[in-house]
């Protein structure tokens, strides 16, 4: 229907009152104009076929973020799309002893339940395949998924998670990493040890040097859990096609890792599987990998229906990854002109229920515990320890953050201990060019005194000081 | 299920929605406007933030029922087919939206606040694109729906969308 100019105008103007009645066509349900905007775009040279160095470079995605047209996994449907909810466990850890879904898929427009025994293989992890989809048995954290449905809208999804009854045999449960160390701890993973992986760097001779040293400073450093919170929730729509094939739309960012984890789980061949990366609303990290994704996929599949599952801001706290705690022990042997002779680092990193990206933080942490500066005896031992708490995995730095925060207030420690200026402690330490990492490699471009000197002189460091 | 009838961007519209239904849900699934996100359903982030009669508020926490009448604003509603909203040319310029989860609440967001105060001080600024602390939000939506708190970016981007929200790029932008 072509509207008459004078009738939107009037619309624009008018309050509703004064409109009722004017014109009844318009009262009937009708969709919203999608938005407007200008279709044309002017492209930066940088972005055309010219050199680019040089060209101020645009963000090509700027303008539809701006416009509200960026679509996200929110914003896609697909006809008689299904919406899921995961029912979470909400105990740390427990025996499952029961699971009744009658009253659940009993209930009209629950169109799928799934609980962990349906998954053909459930158990995923980067490293250690230690992490199930829904708990099966066993719950590990409170965050488990133990059920799921699947249902025609997000209410009635939610709805049906409430009447699914689990009963559980509550278990000992850990959750200080220090206690979960002990022999005697209840173990996360039995029979597995709660220490799950291991690191340890060893250079020269730590204990002589220490007894040569003019001055032993101690010093202990924990850092806390730390959520990504991306603006945008964890979300992905599955979707199976009559051969068989599965497509995901997903919020993913490392989608061939996804996928063949997909494929692992599902117990299906690596080309039955497309998994779409959406443009994703925040990552961080925590979107590296999969969550839900294969259980849509067993809800579509049970329902012969497309399914969609966002999280809720709940769910990204308690059932995501998060960064690792640490409890970081510092100790180092110094001269009295303030060069570090020795030190050691003992690294206890919290990994929750499950192991994740635990092992690359481990790493990246260890080579980094004792920071940039030349030291010619050093120990390093580093712990990723099971806690039945939310999982922590990979977060912007991998552990580079928690050991920086450490060894550079340990730094200020030493300088305060020794009455030294503490720009000066670092320019005495810092690496040099040619200087050895901790695991033996020689550095080359090595621009940290300048950096440091620049800095200071920027911001009147010395100036400020007394 | 409930009629109701909302003037949203200019148009006249009807929906038969639940009583429940937020006017989050009547934007994007009545009315298929997508613009404004879900990003945690409580009032915090500002990622739903539409314009009310030119008020800033969050979507999430209001009842369609709530805008029977009421002339709504989306960030679908901005832009012409012959031109941005300066304040969408302003941040496109400037790269400043990144992830752009957050961007139709910042743009929608700062509209409401430059129509308020044309001339705002960085600090107004900034309190418009921060989240206040959660129960002043909470009290000033059961006092007021109307008030606004504040739109979080979790992104790089927010430096440099405060960066650029210099004054002189503000006035600028208001012609």
């Amino acid at each position: 229907m072509d509207r008459k100019p004078e009738v939107i105008e009037l619309e624009r103007r008018e309050t509703p009152g004064k409109l009722q009645g004017l014109e009844d066509n318009l009262r009937l349900p009708a969709v919203a104009p999608g938005g407007d905007f200008p279709i044309e775009k002017l492209v930066s040279e940088a972005r055309q076929q010219t050199h680019a160095v040089g060209q101020r470079a645009t963000r090509s995605d700027c303008r539809t973020h701006g416009l509200g047209q960026t679509k996200y996994i929110a914003d896609l449907a697909l006809p008689g799309m299904l919406h899921a909810k995961i029912k979470r466990a909400g105990i740390a850890s427990a025996h499952i002893t029961r699971i009744d879904t009658a009253a659940a898929e009993a209930m009209p427009g629950v169109m799928a339940v799934l609980i962990g025994r349906d998954i053909p293989v459930n158990s995923f992890g980067p490293s250690i395949q230690d992490q199930p989809l829904l708990a099966h048995e066993r719950v590990f954290h409170a965050g488990d998924g133990v059920a799921a449905v699947a249902a025609v809208t997000e209410q009635l999804a939610a709805d049906a998670i409430e009447k699914i009854a689990v009963t559980y045999e509550p278990m000992p449960a850990v959750f200080d990493p220090m206690a979960a160390m002990r022999d005697d701890a209840p173990k996360v993973h039995p029979p597995n040890s709660n220490i799950y992986t291991t690191k340890r760097i060893a250079k020269g001779d730590v204990a002589k040097a220490f007894k040569e040293s003019y001055l032993t400073l101690e010093g202990r450093f924990c850092t806390q859990m730390v959520e990504h919170a991306s603006m945008e929730p964890h979300a992905a729509i599955a979707d199976w096609d009559a051969n068989g094939r599965l497509t995901i739309w997903s919020t993913l960012g490392r989608i061939n890792l996804g996928r063949a984890d997909i494929a692992r789980t599902l117990k299906l061949p690596l080309n039955r599987i497309r998994v779409i990366g959406t443009i994703v609303g925040g990552n961080f990290g925590g979107k590296n990998e999969i969550t839900q994704e294969p259980i849509l996929a067993l809800l579509a599949k049970k329902s012969g229906r497309p399914v969609r599952g966002i999280f809720t801001r709940d769910e990204e706290f308690t059932a995501t990854t998060t960064r690792h705690p640490f409890v970081m022990e510092y100790s180092t042997g110094v001269s009295r002109e303030g060069h570090i002779l020795a030190r050691t680092v003992r690294l206890i990193i919290d990994g929750g229920a499950y192991c994740s990206w635990t092992e690359t933080t481990l790493g990246k942490a260890s080579i980094l515990a004792a920071g940039p500066y030349r030291i010619p005896n050093l120990l390093i031992e580093a712990f990723a320890v099971y806690t039945n708490k939310t999982m922590t995995g990979a977060m912007r730095g991998f552990g580079a953050p928690q050991v920086c925060f450490a060894y550079e207030s340990h730094m200020d420690d030493i300088a305060n201990a020794l009455g030294i200026d503490p720009l000066d402690i670092r320019l005495r330490n810092a690496f040099e060019e040619g200087s050895e990492s901790p695991t033996g490699q020689t550095l080359h471009s090595v621009v940290i005194k300048d950096s440091l000197l620049k800095a200071a002189q920027q911001f009147g460091w010395r100036e400020a000081r007394p | 299920m409930t009629p109701v009838t909302v003037i949203v961007n200019g148009h006249r519209r009807t929906a038969s929605v639940a009583p429940e239904t937020t006017l989050l849900e009547l934007l994007r699934d009545s009315f298929g406007l997508t613009g404004a996100k879900l990003g945690c359903d409580v009032g915090d982030c500002g990622a739903c933030t539409v314009l009310v009669d030119g008020q800033a508020i969050n979507a999430c926490l209001m009842f369609a029922g709530q805008v029977e009448g009421r002339h709504v604003l989306t960030i679908e509603g901005l832009a012409s087919r012959e031109r941005l909203h300066p304040l969408q040319k302003a941040l496109e310029d400037n790269g400043a939206l990144q992830c752009g989860f957050c961007g139709p609440g910042i743009i929608l967001s700062a509209k409401a606040l430059l129509e308020q105060n044309p001339a705002p001080s960085m600090q107004d600024i900034r309190a418009c694109w921060k989240p206040v602390p959660m129960h002043g939000l909470r009290q000033d939506h059961r006092s007021r729906w109307g008030r606004r708190a504040g739109t979080a970016c979790r992104r790089c981007g927010s430096a440099t969308v405060v960066r650029h929200g210099k004054i002189e790029t503000w006035i600028e932008s208001r012609r």
